[in-house]
């Protein structure tokens, strides 16, 4: 479903991503772990086109290494941003609703947004709020919905447990482990709590300063010793 | 055209040097020209004794433009100026004392011992004071001050937690460079000899705008370079005389398109190419020299990492170093840290932990008075700092690294450690004019790149550097100001196992000489291996404190944080 | 002070106001997803006078005219988007800013050299005369600029909330990556921002050229930075406090400069509002801190 092959990215001379390649099947969930700094956004802002990458990245049979973001976004790739990066003066309803605005298929919009209200009824209880409102976990739960407002093949997830708390971090990844399933969804999550992401991934993979520097079924890169000495606390 | 590079030159300190986007210069010339118009025709004051306080008028003026200034950041700084100099062109018009949009005229030529200069004499003079201002802003970038202008430049807030006061040091630039702009003014004034308020209005300012851009902005040669050029171009096509405004947009636009740095601004396609040729030259002239780069300072000069006694904590009944007490921050309904309590005893190394957004940074951001608090207070060495600017809580002796690193990019290693080593010694206007080439300066600056394995990158510049020194950078740029106490956040991620290992001996040999670390991390082992004491911080709270070993086994830590499967 | 000359003046701010609204809401539409200070927007403002009074002296209709500067002027902004600020983007926003003003340098000189530097006449005959309204008297012009004004603000605001490009442009503004993110298509938004702020700064252009019966090469310097201070009065990218600064800045100087000896020109009683706000509250009246 998503291939990369030997991509990188410079930012002026430090280089973020080092030929970095990766292979995605349809359906699975893969972990990328890595420490602050390692080069897990670059890799996630490549696939986007949100930077300078050189390399090859396939989406489908597609090359999409030409097109611009938006394009990407709309053959079926979304992204669930850092930080959530929600519209602040939106309110809940319409961050759902600006997901939805290149879609062509508008009689299904509606029963769309039913389903994710349903999935994440915070939402509804907010949903004339502005955005800037809502706590880290809602918000969470919206950036997530908003993604998947758009229908994507592919989900990618920027570090989604950064600022939770404990519960609804649970809760994040418990949402993405249903949708992935229910939905046939691949998804690529990228993150510093590796615990989590561990446990619901298929596969994983370590980067370091740019580089892959491990790879494998998630059992196995949960097992490897360096893995639990970096990241998991020993 | 000397007359224009002086103007030149005196944005260039403004604008080129500190960063400050200025674009009425040409109040400081205005201010110049008409104070020794005024001085001379009116009062009857001679060239010589109307110069300096001409001089002074315009510092002045640069003084007092400059405190709006520092409210407001780099749009609305543009925005600001270019207000100020409508204002001014105003206010010269409408006021009777300034004569009104006919100006001045029958400005007296200078005169020396009694006659009037000729051409030749007023020539040499402007030649005299061009070369003088040359001097001068050469000596100011090579002395402390210029350093503390770059390191504005670069990255405020850098500058400022490393003890440079900004505000002081922006008000220097305005002043200093308004002096220079009204030294041309006075200059221009005795020349044409008939100043109108329309000769330093906001068109003025942007052709002196348009000749350090084009020539390269922060560098002198640029400066001087486009004043020429773009004086003298007019005088040498007299047909181009008539679209010369169009050339100046243009000019403008295609540099900006193009070479935005300038024609002769530091790594413009031209500068480099001469850059290359001299280097070439000089080497070829010279025969061969050793590469003269620092000595590789690597296992040599570490200064001895003791084993002994680096892994105990400090003994009991100590007076604490840093105290916080109920510490907030919080803007909205949001609290980003909540009354967090901790205690931090000399030559301790103390952990912070805790989830992503827990608060960490935002503690110490407030230790380090990045942010200021909304409750609760801070007591470092005895008294209360909470409330105080970076710059002063630097000079306490309190340093920090970033964690997204903040270096100044555009120094040389070298450079960065000695702003820190600088702000210690140079708080004074006095001091901050004396030239950093001083030596004991630099041997410091060089022990510590030594402890901190930088020796071999003293002449790199800070931008070229890959994370993993860019970190150790950080913290050698902190170590130069000497602190007692020095703030680490994140510096162990994305270093590589050994820099890791390397970094945790220097930490170590820092408590052994005496400082007290704390520091925030994510690496677990790193964390338990090094600290003494560890606080955990979850959504704004403190929710354990203790020894590694205690803070392992603790239930609400392992379930915020570390996770369902205990740990031995 | 009769209540009549009151109410003039009033007119005559409101008018004023509306005209500078024109423009600054260009500006702060281009900020607002830019974050580009596009001073070269008082270029456009006069080559939409110039074009309309080229227009009509060839064509003879003022409302062909009109709508003709509105668009060429419109395909003109969106000309140096694509071709002066778009490889810009990445550059530090001083570089932008430093082109905007050599654009703007540009300009006026062009109009110098295609149309010579005097004033030219904009006569309009169906427009000349006034109204008599309760003892008051409005001229034709004022009335349409104050209707036209108006109504274009009207669709500004329908096109800003009621559509689906306003609704991307909005998210544009405050986002413009996680729009891309989302799907939109941000490169044609900036393209419709430099469409209408062009071409609503061409409708004041010629309105003006109309009102005062002069088109002249500089005609937008002191709009351009008067349009400046208006956006950083207004806070940087709010359009109502752009709006709002606007009708009181226009008020301001009619006060000022009607009724008191204050020692400066009109601009330079903008200038010193600008000075005096940053002082007291850096944000702007409507800005976000």
């Amino acid at each position: 479903m998503l291939e990369l092959d030997s991509v990188s990215v410079r930012y002026g001379h430090v280089e973020a991503l080092n030929a970095v390649s990766i292979r995605l099947a349809e359906g699975a969930i893969l972990a990328i772990l890595g420490a602050n700094g390692a080069g897990k956004t670059s890799l996630l802002r490549a696939i986007l086109g949100l930077n300078e990458a050189t390399g090859s990245i396939r989406f489908g049979d597609k090359d999409i290494g030409e097109l611009a973001t938006f394009e990407r976004v709309r053959l079926g790739i979304a992204l669930v941003p850092e930080g959530r990066r929600l519209f602040p003066a939106f309110t809940v309803e319409e961050n759902l609703r600006i997901a939805t605005v290149s879609r062509k298929d508008s009689s299904a919009i509606a029963s769309d947004i039913e389903e994710v209200c349903a999935m994440f009824p915070v939402l509804r209880r907010r949903y004339r709020q502005a955005a800037q409102t809502l706590s880290g976990g809602e918000g969470q739960m919206l950036a997530i919905a908003r993604a998947l407002l758009s229908r994507p093949r592919l989900l990618l997830l920027d570090e989604p447990s950064v600022g939770l708390m404990p519960t609804a971090v649970a809760e994040t990844f418990r949402a993405i482990a249903q949708i992935s399933r229910r939905k046939c969804l691949t998804v690529l999550v990228v993150e510093q709590n590796a615990r989590k992401a561990l446990a619901i991934a298929d596969h994983a993979a370590v980067l370091e300063l740019g580089r892959l520097v491990l790879e494998g079924d998630a059992a196995a890169v949960a097992a490897d010793g360096r893995v639990k000495e970096a990241y998991l606390g020993g | 055209m000397g007359i224009w590079s002086i103007v030149a030159l005196g944005l260039n300190i403004i604008t080129g040097y500190a960063g400050q986007f200025n674009l009425g210069i040409g109040v400081y010339m205005g201010t110049g020209a008409y104070a020794a118009a005024l001085l001379t025709t009116g009062a009857g004051l001679g060239f010589w004794l109307a110069l300096p306080c001409a001089l002074a008028a315009a510092g002045a003026m640069g003084f007092v433009t400059g405190l709006p200034a520092l409210r407001v950041r780099e749009d609305a700084l543009a925005v600001l100026t270019i207000g100020l100099v409508f204002v001014f062109e105003s206010l010269l018009i409408y006021l009777p004392w300034f004569g009104g949009p006919v100006g001045i005229g029958r400005i007296p030529a200078a005169a020396l011992s009694g006659s009037a200069l000729g051409k030749n004499g007023y020539l040499a003079l402007v030649l005299t004071a061009l070369l003088f201002v040359i001097a001068l802003t050469l000596y100011l970038k090579r002395a402390w001050i210029g350093l503390a202008w770059a390191g504005i430049r670069e990255n405020e807030l850098a500058a400022d937690v490393i003890g440079v006061h900004p505000a002081r040091f922006k008000l220097y630039a305005f002043t200093i460079g308004a002096s220079f702009a009204g030294l041309g003014g006075v200059l221009y004034a005795h020349f044409i000899r008939y100043i109108t308020p329309y000769d330093f209005g906001f068109l003025t300012s942007i052709y002196v705008l348009t000749m350090i851009v084009f020539g390269g902005i922060g560098t002198i040669r640029g400066a001087v370079l486009g004043a020429c050029v773009l004086t003298f171009l007019p005088e040498l096509f007299r047909f181009v005389q008539d679209y010369r405004n169009l050339i100046y947009g243009g000019t403008l636009i295609g540099l900006m398109l193009y070479e935005p740095r300038g024609l002769l601004g530091d790594g413009s396609f031209v500068w480099r190419r001469l850059t290359t040729r001299w280097h070439r030259l000089r080497t070829a002239i010279a025969g061969h020299k050793a590469a003269p780069s620092g000595k590789p300072a690597l296992a040599a000069a570490a200064p001895g990492v003791q084993k002994g006694n680096v892994g105990a904590p400090p003994t009991g009944a100590q007076e604490s170093l840093l105290q916080t007490r109920d510490l907030s921050r919080g803007f909205g309904g949001l609290l980003a840290l909540n009354a967090v309590s901790i205690e931090v005893f000399p030559r301790e190394i103390f952990g912070v932990i805790g989830p992503n957004g827990a608060g960490k940074t935002t503690l110490f951001n407030l230790l380090s008075g990045t942010l200021p608090c909304s409750g609760g207070g801070i007591r470092f060495k005895g008294s209360r700092i909470n409330g105080l600017p970076p710059h002063r809580i630097a000079g306490l002796g309190i340093g920090r690294t970033f964690q997204i690193v903040r270096p100044f990019g555009e120094l040389s290693v070298m450079d960065n450690v000695l702003a820190g080593i600088g702000s210690r010694h140079c708080g004074r206007l006095v001091d901050a004019l004396a030239p950093r080439g001083r030596s004991a300066y630099r041997a410091e600056a060089r022990a510590i790149l030594a402890r901190t394995d930088l020796g071999a990158y003293e002449r790199e510049t800070a931008a070229n550097l890959p994370l993993g020194l860019l970190r150790r950078l950080e913290i050698a740029r902190a170590l130069g100001l000497s602190p007692d106490l020095i703030l680490l956040d994140e510096s162990f991620s994305g270093l590589s196992h050994a820099e890791a290992r390397s970094l945790l001996d220097l930490i170590r040999s820092l408590r052994a000489e005496g400082m007290t670390i704390i520091l925030i991390e994510h690496n677990m082992r790193i964390t338990m291996e090094l600290c003494d004491r560890i606080a955990v911080l979850d959504r704004g709270a403190k929710i354990a404190e203790g020894t590694p070993r205690e803070i392992q086994n603790d239930a609400a830590v392992i379930a915020a944080y570390l996770g369902a499967e205990a740990h031995a | 002070m009769t209540l009549n000359l009151l109410l003039q003046q009033l007119i005559n701010a409101m008018e004023l106001g509306s005209i500078y609204a024109m423009i600054a809401v260009g500006l702060a539409l281009v900020y607002g997803v830019l974050r580009i200070l596009h001073v070269a927007q008082a270029g456009v403002y006069a080559a939409g006078a110039f074009i309309g009074l080229f227009l009509y002296q060839e064509i003879g209709s003022f409302p062909v005219s009109l709508v003709g500067a509105m668009l060429l002027a419109g395909a003109l902004g969106m000309l140096i988007e694509r071709f002066v600020y778009r490889p810009m983007l990445p550059r530090p926003r001083i570089v932008a800013l430093i082109a905007s003003v050599g654009l703007l340098i540009c300009f006026s000189d062009i109009f110098r050299i295609i149309a010579g530097p005097n004033q030219l006449a904009f006569e309009l005959p169906s427009l000349r005369g006034s109204y008599e309204f309760a003892g008051l008297v409005i001229s034709r012009i004022d009335a349409v600029i104050l209707i036209g004004t108006a109504g274009i603000f009207v669709l500004l605001w329908v096109l800003l909330q009621k559509t689906r490009l306003g609704f991307e442009i909005r998210a544009a503004a405050q986002d413009l990556e996680a729009a891309a993110v989302m799907g939109i298509d941000v490169r044609r938004c900036v393209r419709w921002i430099f469409f209408i702020s062009s071409a609503i700064a061409a409708f004041g252009g010629v309105m003006v050229g109309v009102l005062y019966n002069a088109v002249y090469p500089d005609m937008g310097d002191m709009i351009a930075y008067k349009g400046l201070a208006l956006i950083v009065i207004g806070g940087f990218g709010s359009l109502l406090g752009t709006v709002l600064a606007s009708f009181l800045l226009a008020a301001a100087e009619t006060v000022l400069t009607t009724y008191t000896a204050v020692p400066l020109s009109r601009e330079g009683v903008a200038m010193l509002f600008l000075v005096l706000l940053v002082l007291i509250r850096p944000q702007g009246l409507l800005g976000r801190a």
